[in-house]
């Protein structure tokens, strides 16, 4: 008898969830594909020719510098703004015209958006009211979101009671709560204390790892990208530079500009005239300040004679500020290496592997056979 | 000086005696204490100093007349002559006339239309005027924003007097445009001003024209105060355009809304001017036809200039006072359900 209701109630309960299209599993499967989407605004382009494939389950940061247009992207993504052209795909289902509603995406904007004449109940509901979920579902999902991230105490509350790492974690619930299929944040820790966004950033991981929901976040903070992605993708202008894991990019910037942009100190960048050039055309060379070292190095190597000008401790080591033919140069010693007088002269070498070298008009990364590279060395009189 | 002796004692009951007391700090601190005393309450005098000419105005003309009602409310009131105490005679004159409880009756109406009507227009006419304003801004025609806004509000800042006359002219019911309209577009036309039936509805229509562009302007202010970027969590969470409407923007221009509901019903419970005008007063014969639009006001004034009766018309216009501060705070009572004000409860 008992056996019998059961059956009868999950055959009926399978029945529902397939005519609601609830998924049976925990969350749902969703990539996101965007291929050749353009935004622009009057002759201004936003975003240039964006191909992107983010896999399910994947989380993928677009870093950038401010106004290169990856928050743009987010938002086209979620269907608050329209491309030009191009499509967007979530699980390979075209939704470039779909309303924002329609799309099954939580959203997690930087300064929270939280409704704030509702409580914290009330703003993580609010997307399942609208779509007219029952309520024993509603309160269901609320207390599955509040319990994932400690909300509990704070239901009755409104947003104005909340301090910013508790406004956040509403903001996120709100996401979660509808179980969408991708979730997009657009640089949510940049409101908080730097104690605190620390703090948010190991959440947010182990979150991730626990949902494993597809997630694009966008910021500005390399530290953020690095610590949280499985994939960095670094936009400029519009453009995607470059689209790896975090360890990729740092190593092995693909162009000038994310040598430029990522580490930190960043990538030194030098212009030296090039010898298989007929016309007197320069080359760009890349070398990471950790890989500088005082003196001299045997075999081939790059050797910069340096005027010091300011020794900078961190908490890792010791930074050498120089300037090499009216350049800043930037070098990562140990701590206990031996320091050199601000305002002497000194030599910085680096191993020749461990050059990058870019093309000066494009900032490509140019993959020089070693003979190659030893003998642009020689032209420039640096090694 | 006594006040300033009684001071530390009092300190030190509560905190076991001030830093000077204790010999912590050499004991002019204390003397000095009582100098700056001294210099606030001169402070203090500047201040009613400074606000003294718009009061004394303010007391001329506004609280001695409205404190002179109350009196001549209970007074049979000569103007010229010697007044004798009347006691409660003239609220008994006045309930025992039927003109009175119609003269409220009609007031009810005007109000019961009006502040809805001025509530859910202005609301209106600032979504559109919004949204409106939205499509110009992104065509590079950012001007239009103010010119609109100023059309919108145009009626509002004309006279009352001034443009009630050319309304009576739409009324007209031959000449007039209300009655081409209609007559156009096929339906009946109604005798307007000279109907006892239609005046108040005309009355209505010509407040509405006045007074929505004015309401709207408070309306345009309260929904610049909700941020786009939670519409737009409100669009990503699924919400349709109704929905977010309903329980996002509303909640969060209630307290707009109670302040115009507030405002319009004070304006209509006195309304004078342009029922006045419209229903022919320059020519004799105000609030009518047939009383149909002799309001609360327009009884107050019939009763005090043209009838000549002072007391009666003071003992009106305090139950009329009366009725709007018993509105008001049933209201205000009324509004701790359901508007937000952004505080922490």
């Amino acid at each position: 008898m008992v056996t019998n209701f059961i059956l009868l109630f999950s055959g009926v309960s399978l029945l529902w969830r397939q005519q609601r299209n609830i998924p049976m599993t925990e969350r749902a499967m969703a990539s996101i594909s965007l291929e050749h989407v353009v935004r622009s605004f009057g002759n201004q382009t936003v975003l240039n020719d964006i191909s992107l494939e983010i896999a399910d389950g994947e989380f993928l940061v677009l870093l950038g510098p401010s106004g290169c247009g990856k928050s743009t992207l987010l938002r086209t993504i979620a269907g608050l703004e329209q491309p030009s052209s191009g499509r967007v795909y979530l699980d390979g289902e075209d939704v470039t015209q779909a309303q924002p509603g329609e799309r099954d995406i939580g959203m997690v904007f930087q300064n929270y958006s939280l409704y704030p004449h509702l409580s914290v109940k009330e703003n993580l509901a609010f997307g399942l009211r609208a779509r007219r979920t029952p309520r024993h579902e509603v309160d269901a999902a609320v207390g599955r979101v509040a319990s994932l991230l400690e909300l509990q105490e704070l239901l009755a509350r409104k947003p104005r009671q909340l301090s910013g790492g508790q406004r956040q974690r509403v903001a996120l619930g709100r996401a979660l709560a509808r179980r969408p299929r991708v979730i997009l944040m657009d640089e949510p820790l940049s409101n908080l204390d730097s104690a605190l966004r620390d703090r948010m950033r190991v959440q947010l991981r182990r979150l991730h790892q626990k949902v494993g929901l597809t997630t694009l976040y966008v910021t500005h903070d390399q530290q953020e990208a690095l610590a949280l992605a499985d994939r960095v993708a670094v936009m400029r202008a519009g453009s995607i530079e470059q689209v790896g894991p975090p360890e990729e990019v740092l190593l092995r910037p693909a162009t000038a500009f994310t040598a430029a942009f990522v580490g930190s100190p960043p990538m030194n960048l030098i212009h030296i005239p090039d010898p298989g050039s007929e016309a007197e055309q320069e080359i760009t060379i890349g070398i990471r300040p950790e890989d500088l070292i005082l003196g001299a190095l045997s075999g081939p190597s790059i050797s910069l004679e340096v005027s010091v000008e300011v020794l900078e401790r961190t908490r890792d080591g010791l930074l050498l500020h120089g300037l090499w033919r009216d350049r800043e140069v930037v070098a990562k010693l140990p701590l206990e290496a031996d320091r050199p007088a601000a305002g002497s002269i000194t030599t910085l070498s680096a191993s020749i592997d461990h050059l990058a070298y870019f093309c000066p008009d494009s900032g490509r990364r140019l993959d020089l056979p070693h003979s190659e590279r030893a003998k642009t060395l020689a032209a420039a009189q640096c090694s | 000086m006594q006040l300033s002796t009684a001071e530390p004692g009092l300190l030190k009951e509560s905190g076991g005696g001030t830093a000077a007391e204790n010999g912590l700090l050499p004991s002019r601190h204390a003397g000095s204490f009582d100098g700056r005393r001294r210099k606030l309450r001169l402070h203090g005098m500047a201040g009613y100093l400074f606000i003294m000419p718009a009061f004394s105005v303010l007391t001329l003309f506004f609280y001695i007349p409205a404190g002179l009602l109350f009196i001549m409310a209970f007074y049979h009131w000569n103007l010229f002559g010697n007044s004798t105490f009347a006691g409660w005679a003239n609220f008994s004159t006045l309930f025992n006339q039927p003109l009175y409880f119609r003269s409220l009756a009609e007031t009810a109406y005007f109000a019961a239309v009006m502040v809805p009507a001025d509530t859910l227009a202005g609301l209106a006419l600032a979504l559109l005027l919004r949204e409106g304003l939205g499509q110009l801004r992104s065509g590079k025609r950012r001007r239009g924003g103010g010119i609109g806004r100023s059309l919108v509000f145009l009626p509002h800042v004309t006279p009352v007097i001034a443009t009630s006359i050319i309304w009576a002219w739409v009324f007209n019911p031959r000449y007039g445009l209300a009655n081409y309209v209609l007559r156009t577009v096929g339906l009946g036309q109604p005798g307007w001003l000279d109907s006892t039936r239609w005046a108040m509805p005309a009355v209505m229509l010509y407040s509405l024209w006045h007074s929505v562009g004015y309401y709207a302007v408070f309306f345009l202010a309260g929904l610049a105060m909700v941020p786009d970027q939670v519409l737009e969590a409100a669009k990503a969470d699924g919400a349709s355009r109704w929905y977010s409407f309903r329980r996002v923007v509303l909640p969060m221009i209630s307290p707009t809304i109670f302040m115009v509901a507030i405002l319009s019903s004070v304006a209509s419970m006195q309304a004078f001017s342009q029922i006045y005008a419209l229903s022919g007063g320059p020519h004799g014969g105000a609030g009518g036809p047939a009383y149909a639009t002799t309001t609360d006001a327009l009884l107050i004034y019939n009763t005090a200039f043209i009838y000549q009766h002072i007391s009666l018309a003071a003992a009106m216009s305090l139950v009329l006072f009366l009725v709007l501060l018993a509105i008001t705070l049933i209201q205000k009572r009324l509004a701790r359900r359901w508007v937000y004000y952004g505080g922490d409860k």
